[in-house]
Formats: C-alpha cells, sequence, structure tokens
C-alpha cells in the first residue's frame, strides 16, 4: 500500500479539509512526509482524465471533483451559485488571494480604504479565512477552498498572472514602506 | 480645460469601492499618467466629488487622508523648492494607484472566474442520521459467510435428489417403453400383469401402466380392459 493512497483514503472518507499537521499526526510521520504524498496525488489526481483532483489551500488538502465535470454534476447535485460580488468585495478577495494571507492593515494600504465590514463580510460567506499570525501578532487573512472552488481552482497558483502579483517587488515595497497613513 | 471637466465629470453617490477607485477614475478620465505631477493636476475634481457626494461615514477618513495627500503632493509640485522635511509623510501616491490599477485589473478575471467558471464539487456530509436500530453485527468475517452458504447449499439437497429421482423415473419410463415394444415383437398379444406381475414396488407398476399409455397414445399398441380391475390386453396394431 502506497503512502499517497492513504492519505487519498483519508481524504475520501472524511469528505472535508485536512491540514498537513492532523495527517502527519495521523499517520504519525512529519508534516515534510505528509507534502510530498500530496505532492505526488496531486501530480497523479489533477489531470484532465481523473475525476478527482485535489484542492490545496491554507495548509490543508481535500478531493474536489473534477472542474471538466460541472455540467454532468449539476445533474446530480445541488449547485450553489452563489450572491453577486460587490465591486469592494471582489477588490479585497483578489488582494487577498495573489498576496495573503494579508494583515488588515496590509489589505487596506493596497485598497486605500477601511475593509473591516467587507472581511467581516466575507468571513460570514465563508470566502476567507482567518487565523492567528504568530510573528505580526495579528489576524492574517487567506481565501478560502470554498472561494476556490467557486473559481474552478485548486490552488492560487493557477490564477492568471500569480507569479507576478505574488512576487512584485513594488507591492513588498509598498507594504514594508514606512507610510502607515493610509 | 481642467475648468471645464470639473462641471462635466458627474459620478453618482457610492460609485467608487474607496478613494483610489476615484482617483483612478479622474486621472484616467483625463487620459494621464499615473505620475506625482498628474495626480496634483486632478486634486481639484477630487475635491470637488468630496464636495458633491455623500461619502459614507466609515471611509470619509480614509477618502480625506488622500485628499490630504493630494493637496500636499500639488503643493510640492506648485512650490518645488520647498523643504522636503515632511518626506516620510507623503508616502509614494503614485506607486500605491499604480498598484492598484494592476489589481483592479486582475480582479476583473477572478470576478469572471467567479461567475462563469466551473465548479469544484465536494462529497456532501452525511445529513440524515444514520439509523440506530440496525447496527452492523460484530465480528463478521468473509468466513462466516462462507458457512452461511454451505448451510443454504445444504438445505436445498433434499430439492436436488428429489429431481434426480423425476429424472431416475422418466428414464425408466423410457427403457419400460422399449421393453414393451421388444415383448411385443415376440408376441402379438399380452397382458398388463405380464409387464406388472413381477413388480419390485408400486413406482414400477405405475411406470409400466405410464409406458402403456404413452404407447396407446403413439397408436403403436391397443389396450383393451373389458371391465374395471379386470386385466389389459395389449395388442400390436
Amino acid at each position: 500500500m502506497s503512502f499517497p493512497s492513504k492519505i487519498e483514503g483519508i481524504l475520501f472518507a472524511t469528505a472535508k479539509p485536512l491540514s498537513y499537521r492532523k495527517l502527519a499526526e495521523t499517520l504519525e510521520v512529519s508534516e515534510e512526509v505528509v507534502k510530498e504524498a500530496v505532492e505526488a496525488l496531486k501530480a497523479a489526481r489533477n489531470r484532465e482524465d481523473s475525476g478527482i483532483h485535489l484542492l490545496d489551500q491554507n495548509g490543508g488538502v481535500q478531493l474536489v471533483t473534477n472542474p471538466l465535470h460541472n455540467d454532468l454534476l449539476g445533474q446530480f447535485v445541488k449547485v450553489d451559485l452563489g450572491r453577486e460580488l460587490t465591486r469592494p468585495s471582489l477588490e479585497t478577495l483578489t488582494i487577498i488571494a495573489y498576496r495573503g494571507p494579508l494583515t488588515k492593515p496590509e489589505i487596506e494600504l493596497i485598497r486605500g480604504v477601511n475593509c473591516s465590514l467587507i472581511l467581516r463580510n466575507l468571513l460570514m460567506r465563508d470566502l476567507i479565512i482567518e487565523k492567528m499570525d504568530k510573528e505580526k501578532l495579528q489576524p492574517v487573512y487567506a481565501v478560502s477552498h470554498t472561494f476556490l472552488r467557486h473559481l474552478g481552482l485548486t490552488s492560487v497558483r493557477d490564477l492568471p498572472e500569480y507569479e507576478s502579483f505574488s512576487e512584485n517587488d513594488d507591492i513588498a515595497r509598498l507594504l514594508a514602506g514606512p507610510t502607515g497613513d493610509v | 480645460m481642467r475648468q471645464q471637466d470639473t462641471t462635466r465629470l458627474e459620478f453618482q453617490t457610492g460609485e467608487f469601492s474607496g478613494p483610489l477607485h476615484l482617483l483612478l477614475t479622474l486621472i484616467e478620465s483625463e487620459e494621464l499618467p499615473i505620475t506625482d505631477v498628474s495626480l496634483s493636476q486632478v486634486t481639484e475634481q477630487y475635491l470637488a466629488y468630496l464636495d458633491e457626494a455623500e461619502v459614507p461615514l466609515e471611509e470619509l477618513a480614509d477618502f480625506l487622508t488622500i485628499a490630504a495627500r493630494l493637496l500636499y503632493l500639488k503643493s510640492r509640485v506648485l512650490l518645488p523648492e520647498q523643504p522636503v522635511e515632511a518626506d516620510e509623510m507623503e508616502g509614494d501616491l503614485a506607486l500605491q494607484l499604480r498598484l492598484y490599477k494592476h489589481f483592479i485589473r486582475v480582479a476583473e478575471h477572478v470576478g469572471a472566474l467567479y461567475r462563469e467558471s466551473p465548479q469544484l464539487h465536494i462529497r456532501p456530509k452525511e445529513t440524515l442520521p444514520v439509523p440506530e436500530m440496525i447496527p452492523f453485527p460484530e465480528h463478521v468475517t468473509s468466513e462466516h459467510l462462507v458457512e452461511v452458504f454451505r448451510a443454504l447449499l445444504k438445505s436445498l439437497r433434499p430439492f436436488f435428489a428429489l429431481r434426480e429421482e423425476t429424472m431416475a423415473r422418466i428414464k425408466s419410463v423410457a427403457e419400460r417403453i422399449v421393453d414393451v415394444r421388444d415383448l411385443l415383437k415376440k408376441r402379438a398379444k399380452l397382458l398388463f400383469s405380464d409387464l406388472a406381475g413381477d413388480a419390485q414396488s408400486k413406482a414400477e407398476v405405475v411406470v409400466s401402466f405410464l409406458a402403456l399409455l404413452e404407447l396407446a397414445k403413439q397408436k403403436l399398441v391397443r389396450a383393451r380392459q373389458l371391465s374395471t380391475f379386470r386385466d389389459i390386453t395389449i395388442e400390436r396394431v
């Protein structure tokens, strides 16, 4: 029995996102070993000819369907179309998707406007998640599995022009700059 | 020209998702590049918008902050000789706006994906409670299934035996027919008691009688019984 297949079995049986840490604890191996196995699974599964894909975000993985089967699956499962995104919501989600995890001040620096209400709304709709950053000593925000599933993507890396934004020096300079005054 | 624009540009309240959005719209409507100079040029339109529009209270401070930065920029452009003490307060508004512009460009892609992209489905959690009245029997292995199946086969055995007996009887009827025909080849006439006289069992008598009936039906023999319980005379046709 191959090690990645154990992870696949666990993900199928639990039907929810599981963190690398949880998987490592359960299987009594290091997180590194889990990550390697997940990469192997992704290489095998995230292909056109596989009905099951692996969604990998926020240090957690879960099994999802192949986006090519969306129309077909619509006949069997209820498709949650969700509500339209308002422009501020879309802007905020985009910034978080490309540069997350980000703190609230960092998001506000890029958008130039207070984002408290929008962040709360996005959290309630399960489009983003909030977690404590131990180094920054404040909450950081990242897009959720739900949001990526809605986009039909198994990773933020598949977003258009992801590399050029996630590694943009100007953004880093802006975020690191002394100007806290938005 | 700018004076005209100030009056021509009419925006609706709440149209902008933030001060940077407003600023970017102003710059782009003037078809200006994003530089300190062009930013200072749209300061008046920006302030005009703030005067007329009802900016939501929670965002007003952010709009005013940008207004202050614009006024400062404008003063720097008009008086380039002034000492640059307050430089760190200024920040880099042009850079911030350029980055914002990039983000709202990709936000359009993300919005299109959100609206149009096929979704990834997950296996839904079981919502119906599993009935507790049907516990799965403990300690059941595949060997148990084999045992049960063997017992089932055993209970079917009498049925198979019955079928074999039927087969045997059918076979003996066929044989008896041959016997009777052979006998009739030798003798033109015989009695049923000749056929069944040495029978070991009732079944044999029945088989002989069935053979006789079959032969009569095929019109190979003629059978006659003068009265009830009398012997049956069998003749070759």
